[in-house]
Order: C-alpha cells, then structure tokens, then sequence
C-alpha cells in the first residue's frame, strides 16, 4: 500500500533535493528587485538633486526609474531563459544516472506524479522568489512616490512576458533533458531546440539571396510564431512596450507553445526507456533523424561559408566543403553518438542520406528548379499587386494617421495595390538583374498569399510604367497628401516650417495649406512616369513639425518632414506659388550674384592615364588629390546669367531621370553680393546649396575657359 | 506470487533476457543465480518495473508491473549499487521512504540500524559499500512490501552481517510472509537459505526448481560391486546423471528418492555402499550438464 501523503508531501520531498536551486533563486531575485530597485531610487535621488526639483518633475524622474526597472528588459530575458535550463536539467537530471532511475522508477509513485512534482517545484522555484521579490520592489517604488499605474502594468506584463518565456524555455529544456542521457548532451541539445529554427530560416534567406536573382529582402517577414520560445518574447524586448492589444497574438502562441512543449515533455518522460541513462541519446530511433537534420544545414551554410571566403561563385569548393561538412558533421555526431572516436565513420548510409538532401537542396536552388526567377503572375490570379519603387521608398519618409513614423514597405502595405494587373504581369514579364528603375513587388494573389520580388526595369518601359506610376492606387500611395486623416493630424499639430524650397526656403502660411494642396492634387492627376522622367523638379513644398519623444535612450526631438516634389507642368501649383511671391522668391537671380565659380574636375585625364597603362591605385590617387581639376570664377555678369540657366540644386535631382541630365564634370559655387544671402547659403546645414550643371545647358565656352594647360 | 512468463529484453543489438519464465511463490526464499552479464539484474530491473520488457510478461499477484503502482507498491528493490540522496542520512531516507511505502516500519528500522551499528545520523556517503548495502538491506526489509528484490545485495557483506540478515528475512518471512528475491553470482551464497533456485545463463534460464525437490530425487552414491552383474542390476532402469570409475570404486549421481535408490542398491552384491549428501553446487552442475552446459565454469568461475 504506498502512503497516503499528499502531493505536497511530495513536493517537500523533491525540495529538499533541490535547495540549493531555491537559495540561488531567492538571493538572485532578492538583490535584483527589492534591493535593486532600493538603489536605484537611492541613486536616482542622489545624482539627480531630486531635491533641488520641483516636486512633479523629480516625481516623474523617479517614475520612469522605477518603470525601468519594473519592465521586461534584457537582463530579465537572459536571466530566465538561463534559469529556465538550469532548472529543467537539474530537475530531471537522475535520468541520466542508472542509480537514480533504478531507484526513482522502483518506488511507487506513478509517474505522472513524480513528473508533475518535478515540473512544478521548478516552477515554484523559480517564480515563488521572482513574485516575492516583484512585489517587495513595487512596495520600495512605492514608499518612494515611484509608483503609478503605468509602473504596476508595467510589472504585471513583465511578469507575464517572464512567465511566458519561462514556461516555454523550461518545457523545452526537459524536452532536452528527456531526449538525451547526459549533462553535455542535454545542453547542445537545448541550444539546438533553441536556436535550429533560427539558423534555418537564416540559411533560406541566405540561399535566396544569393541564388535567386529577383529575391526581396522584404518577404522576411517575422513570423507570428517561432517554434523557441525564446524567439518567441524576444520581439517583445526589441519592439514595442506599451501596446498589449498589438501582441495578444504573440501572447497566446507563447502560452499555447508551452503548453504545447510541456506535453511533449511529459509524452518523452513516459516514453522515455530507463536503460537511456548514460547514453547520449534516449530514444535511438531519433539518432538518424537529428544526425540529418543536423548535418544537412551544416553542409549548407559551409558551402555559403566558402563562397564569401574565396568569392564570386567557386563551386568546386562549395561542393568539397559541402562534401567534407557532411562526413565531419555526421562523424562527429556518430562519436557523440556513441562516446567511442571510431565511431566516426560508422553508418555511412546515414551520411549518403545527408549527402543526397544537401546535394537536392543545393541543386534546387544553384538552378533554381522551383522557377523562383522565371515566376510571373498569372493576371487571373493576381488580386492587386503594391509597387515601391527604390525612389519612393528612400527619398521620402512616410507617416500614419498619428504622424508616428511608418516604414515605407509597411506604409505603402497598408494602401490599396494597383488593379492594372495586366500593367503589371506585363512589367514583370520584362524584369532584369540591373537598369535604372528599381522596383519591389508584393504581389498580392486572390488566395491570399503574397509574393515578393525585387527586380530593375529599362526606363524604355515608359508605357507600362505610365500605366502603373500614372494610376490612382499609386498616386495616393505615394503622396500622403491625399490622405484626409494624415492631413487632418497636420493641420493639428504645431507647425515648424511650412515652405516653397528651391535656391531659397520661402515660408508660406499654415492658412494656405488647403489651397496648396488642392493645387497639388489637381496637378497630381495628370502625372505619370513621363513627367517624372522627362522634367526636372523645379522646387518642392515642404511641411515640417516636431516633436518631443521619448525612447530607451532618453526624451529627443523629432521632425516630421512631408515633401512635395513640384514639376514644371504642375501649373495650378506654380500659380499657387506665384501669387504668393514664393516661386521668384526661390530662385537665384543673376543680378544678386557677385561670382559663379565652376570646378572641372576633367575626369577623362583620368581615364587616359588608365589606358597609358598606369597602375590603378596610382590613378586612384591621381584622382584623390584632383590633379587635373581647374576652377575658375566668373564675375561678368552675361556669363552669370548663362551659369544660372545651367545651375540646378543637387537636393532636388531627380533619380527618374536616368539620362545623363547632370554633368559629373562640373561644381558649382556661387558667391552673393548681400552678405546676408551669402551667410544663408553657407549656413545651409542641407545639402540644398549644392549645385550641379544641367548637361544640355552648359554654356559652350565652359570647356574652354576651364580647359586644363 | 511472482510470475515471469517468456520475458525478454534486448539493449541495442545485445539480447540480455531471453524468453525467461519463472515463478516465485509466496513465502520462499528465491535464488536467481547465474554468471556476470547472464541478465540477473535485468530480470530483477524488469520485475521492479523499472525497465520495460521487449517481450512477455511479469506479474505481481496477478498485476503487470511496468507502469503499475499497485504492483510496485509490493516490491522494495534494491539495486546492485543501492542509491542514496547526496548528502543525506539514515534518518533522511526513511522520511523518504515513509512518504512512499505507507507500511514503512520506523520502530523497527531505527532498532535494526541500532543492532548494526550504523549511525543514523551519519552521512551515507561516507558509509562503507557494506554498510551501504546492509542500509538498503534494512529499508527494504522495513519497507513493508511483500516482495524484497535484492541484486547482488550480499557481496561486500561480511559473514557475521550476512547471518544477521538472513535471521532478519527467516524472521520477516516467517513473520509477515515476506518473499525476498536474491540474485548472485554465488552459488554458495545462496545456499543454507534459498528455498527455490533459478539459474540463468547468457539471458535464459537453464531450470528453476525447488532447493528441497532437487536435494530429493538426486542421490550420490559410492560404491563397490562385487560383480559386473551386480553393478548391471542395481544400475538397470535408473536414470545414471554422472557416472566416475576408479578401480573398483563407482561413484554415481543418480536421479530418484533415497529410500528407493538405497532398497535398488541393498537389493545387489556390493562390497561398499554409501548414500553421500550432495552440495547444491554439485545438484546444479549435474543437472546442467544434463542439459549439456559445462555448468562449473559458470557458476564456480
């Protein structure tokens, strides 16, 4: 008859196994929290002469103190995943000694007993002294005036982020521990539950990238679920803080993998043969499998280790690495395997099997078998498809309905696609590895499924990219003006500049901003592909607003800047503009000018000395130190004017004009009779002062005038 | 009663027990004998619960064993090397055991460790391997179970401890009814108290028969017949196990009852007849030279 003491008795007795886990818990948490947090109200007093500060802000100084220590940080991060794996091996640890499980498995306890204690008392360990400890730190936050209800949530959550990652981590751990019969064993086999998911998908990516062409970077995204649970918080503590709603998801698939993990566990502890204790792996069928799930990545990410190595693409030595990362990887598993080095080349047949898969999965991807490259979409099958263009997504910065940063791949996401589908294919059906026009697809198919690809079209395809860059989903993706809700938030704010840039920053008045933007979206209809390549920019409109935020690092300023590139067809803006005095006003007037200096930097004597046979660092010094570049500065007053037909800002320099619309020969420098202009055009901390000459409209006696003697 | 019907268990490509059936009944003192590595403790192992067999079955009264609490509750096994908690102490391991085994007899266990002269107090790792071995002994025996399974328990005993603990299981079996289990690799061993014997080699049980059974229908017997007829008659229809001549001195085991092979021999002409008592050690090596084994190399070394 086995006694009749309760479950708690149980628990008293597997505790007394496991005290000294207890007294490093409790003295970890205990210094960490409530003396932790002691200091630093000490210190946050201290060094900040909290008593020379008016009350409120020496109040909110200590509480965003206290928030800081209360939160999920870093430290917390590594200090649970870490006792996570302590405390599971320790746990579950007499599986390895045949003493131990002779003994443990003979007594009457049933086994989902004995697992059940074990499990929880690693759980009490760890949390009964992080929740004593928490609280005891609030009541210090608290006793310090450093406590609200943004600290308590905040300690609530890190408690539940603490949780969270703690139950994964510790379920997957004695899923380690049950899956392996020694101490060395169990922790490579936890780093590797831990960390193979990443290393995989980081494999793929690389694959992709270097083997497909037309490969996104984009398509990455970050998977609602990873399959560790440390990769699965740790988007927390990279990312956002405040908003619980946005991570419910991230949430429930944390809890759902512990769950998910423990019964595993439990399923591997009941399974789990007694004669495993001291072996290297419990369950010999699995040997096989984790030797090729193993070596197969090994042999893969060896291949793209040589490749970035020697460089360029050597497959010869890709395939000897591959081919010696398989026998290595598998021959030293096969000793771990069997603790006996002669092991090493033992089942061969399992190497053969490794060797073939990373043979297919190279193959599939150095020949891209799956026609990654070749995929067009089917028009049929197409729902729309979001076009960002590699001007789009740089030159400009894009906001939400709250003026909070957006990045331009998300921002653009969240508009509507182009419903030309047949613009599209047809595009696609024309993408090549380099051009002039850069362009990301996400095409977005009526499954739902999206498909990335990155690709560069000619700037021949004028047609199809009129059709696209000329369509209203692309019109209203690209200029957030025409967002009611954005426009709204900017119409709220406070404004720090709003202005007409050519030359010149001319202000305007925040009052004129709806005329402004009716005018702009009027000309906007009418612009295509065609405008933006075959005009120049002639100014633009900019709206800027600031900010005081607050981040890890400390409060800091930001500004939001929305620009508004006009063109010279734009004509109800350049009337907007005139009659109010901005667009003259931008300008730069010959009259105003002293001097216009102009550098030839002469490159083609560069190029010469190349095809004379001079070596090519010598040349490339030549060129560091400008040895053939003349300038000279012209003061006569018709070649002023000549000049400024010709001087263009290099900030407005528009990237779809991809001839040679701009001379690479040339700078430009110009000199103001008003010292006052003079001192606005040094002062200038943008680069909207730098001048180019327009190809077309250098005057003919430049060459002359600064030819090189 | 313990029942093992065709119980076998391999590790890796080594088959340790092999098909192995054997019964323990209530109340006897079971010897399981057999060389290192015949598969003693892994029958033992297997009849704790503790490995799961390949194949077959063992039973406590009736229960499989494997997985099965209410079986286990009546077994105390002790291992080859008995473990003890780090660190801990006789008085530790009781509290232990008290949790798991209800009929744990404290009284008694503190009385015994008294008479032994062990410490209760003291860690056990810093006890002897006899004193660990007469501790374990001692749990086991205070445990309460029915059944007590002792693997190689009594090497590293020395002989006054070992008479101490075979009065101690006389005295529980008689008692209580208690049923201990003793595996070794010595014969002799196991000799003065085993009521029933099983012999394994190399995974398979060569007889399992009662000591008492085999003591009676096996007889040894020295004598000198005065003619070749008359060693014909005596010798007719009885089952000759070991046949030695010197001169004229025969030496015979024979199978049968002593009474009745006495009357066959007192029937015939002999000059000298004697009936010699037979040591288990010589039951055993006949009658597995019977079965064809060289059995003195397994079980004397």
């Amino acid at each position: 008859m086995t006694s009749k003491n309760s479950f708690w008795a149980d628990i008293r007795e597997n505790n007394k196994r496991r005290i000294w886990l207890w007294l490093v818990s409790w003295l970890f948490w205990f210094f960490y929290y409530p003396v932790g947090m002691l200091m630093l109200m000490s210190r946050t007093k201290t060094h900040n002469l909290i008593g020379e500060l008016p009350p409120d802000e020496a109040g909110q100084r200590l509480l965003e103190a206290a928030n800081e220590w209360l939160s999920f940080r870093g430290v917390l991060y590594v200090i649970t995943v870490v006792a996570a794996v302590l405390i599971a091996i320790q746990g579950f640890s007499y599986l390895y000694k045949r003493q131990k499980v002779d003994f443990y498995h003979s007594v009457p306890v049933k086994k989902s007993r004995r697992f059940t204690v074990i499990y929880l008392n690693g759980v009490f360990i760890f949390f009964v002294p992080y929740a004593v400890s928490l609280l005891s730190a609030i009541a210090v936050a608290g006793m310090n005036g450093a406590l609200d209800g943004k600290n308590g949530a905040a300690a609530v959550f890190s408690a539940l982020l603490s949780v969270i990652l703690f139950l994964g981590t510790y379920a997957l751990a004695i899923v380690a521990v049950m899956m392996t019969g020694n101490l060395i064993i169990t922790v490579f086999a936890a780093g590797i539950f831990m960390g193979y998911e990443m290393v995989v998908r980081a494999l793929v990516i690389a694959y992709r990238m270097t083997f497909y062409r037309f490969y996104c970077g984009e398509s990455v995204e970050e998977p609602l679920f990873f399959t560790a649970p440390v990769f699965q918080v740790l988007w927390y503590e990279a990312g956002e803080r405040e908003i619980w709603s946005d991570h419910l998801e991230r949430l429930l698939v944390g809890i759902l993998l512990a769950v998910v993990y423990t019964g595993i566990a439990w399923f591997c502890y009941k399974k789990r043969p007694a004669e495993a204790a001291g072996k290297s792996m419990a369950f010999p069928k699995t040997k096989a499998v984790i030797k090729v799930l193993l070596v197969v990545p090994f042999a893969l990410g060896t291949a793209l280790l040589v490749m970035n190595l020697i460089g360029d693409m050597p497959y010869g030595m890709m395939v000897f690495g591959m081919v010696m990362a398989v026998v290595l990887g598998s021959g030293v598993i096969e000793v771990i395997y069997e603790i006996d080095i002669r092991a090493a080349l033992r089942k061969k047949y399992q190497m053969l099997i490794s060797g073939a898969a990373v043979a297919v999965i190279f193959l599939v991807y150095c020949f891209d078998l799956t026609g990654f490259d070749k995929w067009v979409p089917d028009p049929e099958k197409l729902e729309d498809t979001v076009v960002i263009f590699q001007d789009d997504k740089y030159r400009k910065s894009y906001y939400d309905e709250n003026l909070d940063y957006t990045y331009a791949v998300d921002y653009f996401l969240s508009k509507d696609g182009i419903a030309d589908t047949e613009a599209i294919c047809a595009l696609s059906g024309k993408k090549q590895e380099g051009g002039p026009i850069w362009c990301t697809m996400a095409y977005r198919m009526k499954n739902g499924k999206v498909v990335w690809r990155e690709f560069a079209v000619d700037s021949g395809e004028e047609e199809l990219l009129n059709r696209i860059m000329g369509s209203r989903e692309y019109r209203e993706a690209v200029c957030q003006l025409y967002d009611d809700a954005i426009y709204a938030k900017m119409k709220e704010e406070e404004v720090y500049s709003f202005g007409y840039q050519c030359f010149w920053e001319v202000p305007l008045e925040k009052e004129d901003m709806d005329e402004f933007r009716e005018a702009y979206l009027k000309d906007r209809e009418n612009a295509d592909y065609s405008t933006f390549k075959n005009e120049l920019i002639c100014g633009e409109v900019s709206y800027r607003t600031q900010r005081d935020v607050e981040d890890e690092d400390g409060r800091m300023t930001t500004y939001i800047e929305f620009d508004y590139d006009i063109y010279p067809s734009y004509r109800n803006t350049l009337a907007f503009l005139e009659e109010k005095g901005a667009y003259d006003a931008g300008l730069i007037h010959a009259d105003e000018v002293e001097s216009v200096t102009v550098t030839n930097y002469h490159r083609e004597m560069y190029d010469r000395l190349e095809e004379d046979g001079m070596p090519e660092d010598e040349v490339y010094l030549e060129r560091r130190e400008e040895t053939y570049a003349v300038t000279k500065e012209f003061t006569q007053e018709d070649r002023i004017e000549e000049l400024l037909q010709a001087v263009y800002p290099v900030s407005m320099d528009n990237r779809w004009n991809t001839e040679d619309t701009f001379s690479n020969d040339y700078s430009v420098s110009v000199r103001f009779k008003d010292s006052e202009k003079e001192g606005a055009s040094q002062s200038d901390s943008r680069d909207g002062k730098r001048l180019e000459l327009i190809t077309g409209r250098i005057p003919s006696w430049l060459a002359q005038e600064t030819a090189y003697q | 009663m313990i029942e093992i019907k065709e119980l076998s268990k391999s590790f890796g490509d080594i088959l340790a027990v092999d098909r192995v059936s054997v019964t323990v009944k209530e109340n006897t003192l079971f010897g399981l004998i057999g060389t290192n590595g015949a598969g003693k403790s892994t029958v033992l192992r297997m009849v704790a619960g503790v490995l799961k067999a390949d194949g077959g079955t063992v039973t406590v009264d009736g229960i499989p064993v494997f997985d099965h609490v209410e079986a286990k509750e009546k077994i105390f096994f002790i291992a080859d090397e008995p473990y003890f908690f780090a660190n801990a102490n006789a008085v530790e391991m009781e509290k232990y055991f008290s949790t798991v085994y209800a009929g744990f007899r404290r009284e008694d266990f503190y009385t015994y460790l008294e008479n032994f002269g062990l410490d209760k107090r003291r860690k056990i790792n810093t006890f002897s391997k006899g004193m660990k071995k007469q501790l374990a002994l001692l749990c086991g025996i205070c445990s309460g179970t029915e059944y007590l399974l002792c693997d190689e328990t009594f090497d590293g005993l020395d002989p006054v401890m070992r008479q101490g603990i075979k009065s101690i299981f006389a005295n529980e079996m008689e008692s209580r009814g208690l049923t201990p289990v003793i595996a070794s690799h010595n014969l002799r061993e196991l000799e003065d108290i085993c009521d029933h014997v099983g012999l394994l080699h190399k995974g398979g049980v060569l007889l399992s028969k009662d000591l008492e059974d085999m003591k009676c229908n096996i007889q040894k017997i020295q004598c000198v017949f005065r003619t070749s007829e008359d060693a014909g008659k005596a010798l007719e229809g009885m089952e000759v196990m070991k046949r030695e001549e010197r001169g004229s001195l025969h030496t015979l085991t024979v199978r049968g009852g002593r009474e009745e092979t006495i009357a066959r021999f007192a029937a015939v002409d002999t000059v000298f007849f004697e009936a010699l008592p037979l040591s288990l050690e010589e039951i055993f090596i006949s009658e597995t030279e019977v079965v064809g084994y060289d059995v003195k190399k397994l079980i004397l070394g």
